[in-house]
Formats: C-alpha cells, sequence, structure tokens
C-alpha cells in the first residue's frame, strides 16, 4: 500500500495511466470480505467483473463493453488519453480507467474548482462575471469547472488552488470522526476527484488523506451494509460519496442473492404431502 | 455556455434509473449545438490573421473557446452512446414491439436505430436458426405455468392451438410463454 504514494510522491508528472492511486490499498481491505465483494467492487477497488449481471452498477456492464468498443475521436490538443486496452499483468485487477463515454466521469470533472490565472485572456469574459472588457485579467481569481481548470492547468495557463473539500477543516472533520463527514450530499465525487487533482496541485498530503478517509469510513459502512435491510435507506447512505454507494448496493444485493440461495433448495424438495391441509376434525 | 447546459442534459440521464430513459431532451441537444456554433465564431475571430506560436492572450482565449467546444462534444457523445445502450437493452428485456410509453421518449432518429438494430439481430438469429431472446434467465423447468392476463384469443403453439381467454390456466412450454409474458399478457403462476 505505502508503495503508491512513495511512488507518486517521486514523479511530479503523473499521467491518467498511473494506476488508481487508491487500488493496491483498498484490494487488501476488499480479501478480507465475502468473495462476491470482490468480483462487484466498484470503482475505488477496480476489479474486473465476473458476472456482469449481478453487479448491477453501471460501471460493471460498461467495463466488459468497453473492451469492444474503443475509439476516441481524435483531438488537437494531446491529452493524455486513458489506455484504451486494459492492462495486463499484476496490476490488472486494480485499475480501469473511465472512459470517454463515462457520465459520472463527466460529471466529476463538472465540480467548480477556483484557480487563479497567470495569463490573460481574451474572448472568455462570461467565465468571470464581474469582468466589464470581454477578457480575463492576469492574476484573475475565478471559479472554472475542473476539466477546463485541468487543461489550463497542464499548460502553465492557471495554477489550482486546493478546494475546500482538501483542506484544514476537512482534515479536522475526518480527524474527529470520519464515518460522520457527509460526502453525499457536499461532495458525492470526492474521491474521483481527490485522485484527479492529485497531481496538478503541490499539496502531497491529499493521497494519504483520501486513503485515511476512506479507511475510517469502511469499516463502519462495511457492517452497517450487510445488515441493511433492503426498502428502507438507513440515514448513513445519504452521507456516502458514489463509489461508496456503488459499494453499498453491491454489499446489500449480495447479501439478498445469499439469502435466496440459503433457502434454494427447500422449495424444490419440499414433499406434496406437505403442501395438503391438515385435517382439524378427526371425527 | 461553457458546457454547463450539456452538464446539466447529462445530469438528467444519469438521475433515471438503471434502463429507464428520460425523454429525449431536443431543445437542450439543440441549445448546446447552438453554443458550440457560438464557441466556434468566438474561435475563429480570436484566431484571424494571428500566428499560432505566439501565447498571447488572444491564443489562451481561443484555447479555452476550444476546450468547451471538444468538452461540449463529449457530453452529447455520451448522452447519444448512454440512450443508444439503454435502447439496445430494450430488444433484448422489452422485445421486439416497445410499448408506447417508451417509444414517446425516443427521438425519431433513436426510433430508426431500434428498427435497424432489431432487424440486424433477426437476420443474425434467422441464420443461427435460433431465439436468442428467449430464456435470458436460464429457466430450471421447461413447461411452466402460466395465467393469462388479458384476452389473447386463439394462439397456435407448435402443433396445437390454445385458446388463450381472460383468467384461464395454461401449461406451456417456457419457450412459447415468454413472448407473452415479456409484453405483460400474461403472468407466470407461482406456487
Amino acid at each position: 500500500m505505502n508503495m503508491q504514494f512513495l511512488s507518486l510522491k517521486r514523479k511530479e508528472k503523473t499521467t491518467l495511466q498511473k494506476p488508481h492511486p487508491l487500488g493496491l490499498g483498498l484490494s487488501c481491505f476488499i480479501l478480507r470480505s465475502s468473495s462476491n465483494f470482490i468480483s462487484i467492487h466498484g470503482r475505488i477497488g477496480q476489479g474486473r467483473e465476473k458476472g456482469g449481471k449481478k453487479a448491477g452498477t453501471d460501471f460493471g456492464t460498461q467495463a466488459l463493453k468497453r473492451r469492444g468498443k474503443r475509439s476516441f475521436p481524435s483531438q488537437i490538443t494531446s491529452l493524455p488519453s486513458p489506455n484504451p486496452y486494459p492492462p495486463t499483468g499484476i496490476g490488472a485487477s486494480t485499475c480501469t480507467m473511465p472512459g470517454y463515454y463515462d457520465i459520472s466521469d463527466i460529471l466529476m470533472e463538472d465540480e467548480a474548482v477556483s484557480v487563479v490565472f497567470h495569463v490573460g485572456a481574451n474572448g472568455v469574459g462570461l467565465l468571470d462575471p464581474g469582468t466589464e472588457t470581454n477578457s480575463v485579467e492576469k492574476g484573475a481569481k475565478i471559479d472554472l469547472p475542473f476539466w477546463l481548470a485541468h487543461e489550463l492547468c497542464r499548460r502553465r495557463a492557471v495554477s489550482i488552488t486546493i478546494p475546500s473539500c482538501f483542506g484544514q477543516k476537512m482534515k479536522k472533520d475526518v480527524q474527529a470522526d470520519a464515518a460522520c463527514v457527509d460526502l453525499g450530499t457536499r461532495y458525492p465525487y470526492f474521491y474521483e476527484f481527490g485522485c484527479k487533482l492529485f497531481p496538478l496541485v503541490g499539496d502531497k498530503s491529499i493521497g494519504p488523506f483520501l486513503r485515511h478517509t476512506f479507511a475510517s469510513r469502511y469499516k463502519e459502512m462495511l457492517s452497517k451494509s450487510h445488515t441493511a435491510s433492503l426498502n428502507a435507506i438507513p440515514k448513513f447512505v445519504l452521507r456516502l460519496s458514489k463509489e461508496e454507494y456503488q459499494l453499498f448496493e453491491a454489499a446489500r444485493s449480495s447479501m439478498v442473492e445469499f439469502k435466496k440461495w440459503r433457502v434454494r433448495d427447500l422449495g424444490l424438495m419440499k414433499a406434496t404431502i406437505l403442501g395438503h391441509k391438515r385435517k382439524t376434525d378427526l371425527h | 455556455m461553457y458546457a454547463r447546459r450539456a452538464a446539466q442534459l447529462l445530469q438528467e440521464l444519469s438521475s433515471c434509473e438503471e434502463g429507464q430513459l428520460p425523454p429525449f431532451n431536443g431543445d437542450k441537444f439543440d441549445q448546446v449545438i447552438r453554443e458550440c456554433e457560438e464557441h466556434s465564431r468566438q474561435f475563429q475571430s480570436l484566431i484571424r490573421d494571428k500566428d499560432i506560436e505566439t501565447k498571447n492572450e488572444d491564443h489562451y482565449g481561443s484555447f479555452i473557446h476550444h476546450l468547451s467546444i471538444i468538452r461540449n462534444k463529449r457530453c452529447l457523445m455520451a448522452y447519444m452512446y448512454k440512450r443508444a445502450e439503454v435502447i439496445q437493452s430494450y430488444r433484448w428485456y422489452v422485445g421486439r414491439v416497445l410499448p408506447r410509453e417508451i417509444q414517446d421518449k425516443l427521438n425519431f432518429s433513436e426510433q430508426e436505430y431500434f428498427k435497424n438494430y432489431c432487424s440486424v439481430i433477426d437476420s443474425y438469429m434467422k441464420d443461427l436458426d435460433l431465439d436468442l431472446t428467449v430464456d435470458m434467465v436460464p429457466p430450471k423447468d421447461p413447461c411452466v405455468r402460466v395465467r393469462v392476463l388479458s384476452e389473447i384469443g386463439e394462439v397456435s403453439l407448435g402443433d396445437h392451438a390454445v385458446s388463450l381467454t381472460k383468467d384461464s390456466f395454461h401449461f406451456l412450454r417456457r419457450t412459447d410463454a415468454e413472448p407473452f409474458i415479456s409484453q405483460g399478457l400474461m403472468e407466470e403462476f407461482v406456487e
């Protein structure tokens, strides 16, 4: 687990082909859970899907289909495009990158970050509501969607300030009680966002912080999700981020399947004589 | 501008349940395309008569417009792709004929896509001489007891004809009963 973060610290520039920083660490947690958990362990663990139908997660069927449909449109700017072929080898089971068509990835990149412009830019006055001329000044502080900030940062046109979700207050909240932090309403893409933000911002502590948060929340979520009832939505589910919610759903559905499996034989082997009603009056 | 509307389109799509579609939002779709045209106009005005290599302010402005167009394109493509996936699944889980409510949600070109997809699957199944759409879940039993929910009338199944009146019980082969069950005209009778 620690090796992943050491390698991230050493290299300054990371590309999107890096294995997911939480991947290896989380697979250790998963090994302790049921085997079902391993096979349908959504985005964070990046497990391979076996028997894709049961997973019920969008990501599962997409992972299967992605192998067939890989045609990235040509782009003028050279984005580090996600590796089109799933990697093989030891790291394979922990790493599948979100695809071009992945909707939750697109929605995640729409999160706003605050940036400071190093250069001016003409003709884009709509980005900055406070400007009179149709341009952005050098040194202006603006909120941009993450996809835009990411590209501009790569070209050294802006610098990204760390958003509040990874700031000091959040760190204190997590230290106090990680399981109570409300990620579902405030930052539903907490982990994914952190992983993408990590290489762009100078702060090296985001990686370990994310892992620590997830680890602390996982313990409680594991026990609660296996015992959660199917119809009622427990309150703590609203506090889960998107990735944690997928795990939660996976656990819940696997428990349902398990219960069905436990009673499966009774239906077939029920003798017909048991179906007859007992005659109560024996006269 | 700057792909916010496109993101709203995708929000709408992702808020639906798995396997369901919201109605095709043609208005927003067209608005996003118009936004792309606007970005393209601004882009053209910023790079006119300028040397591409100099990284002045116009360069960055035009770059932002270019990125917005790429982003809008990605959002629209993802929208179409997700809807196409769901439409494909309709063929397998609903059948050849779509009920009215689903058809109303589809764009004209999506309906065409569905028809073409059906004909491709049908020609493939004809070559194999095998109906692939039955038995999506492997059955435990080749025959199944069914109860007819709405009046169907005389149907010839295999070599004999069965009259399927309302609320009658039959013991049919699963392959024969499946099309009716998926349309909701029969239900499986489970003890």
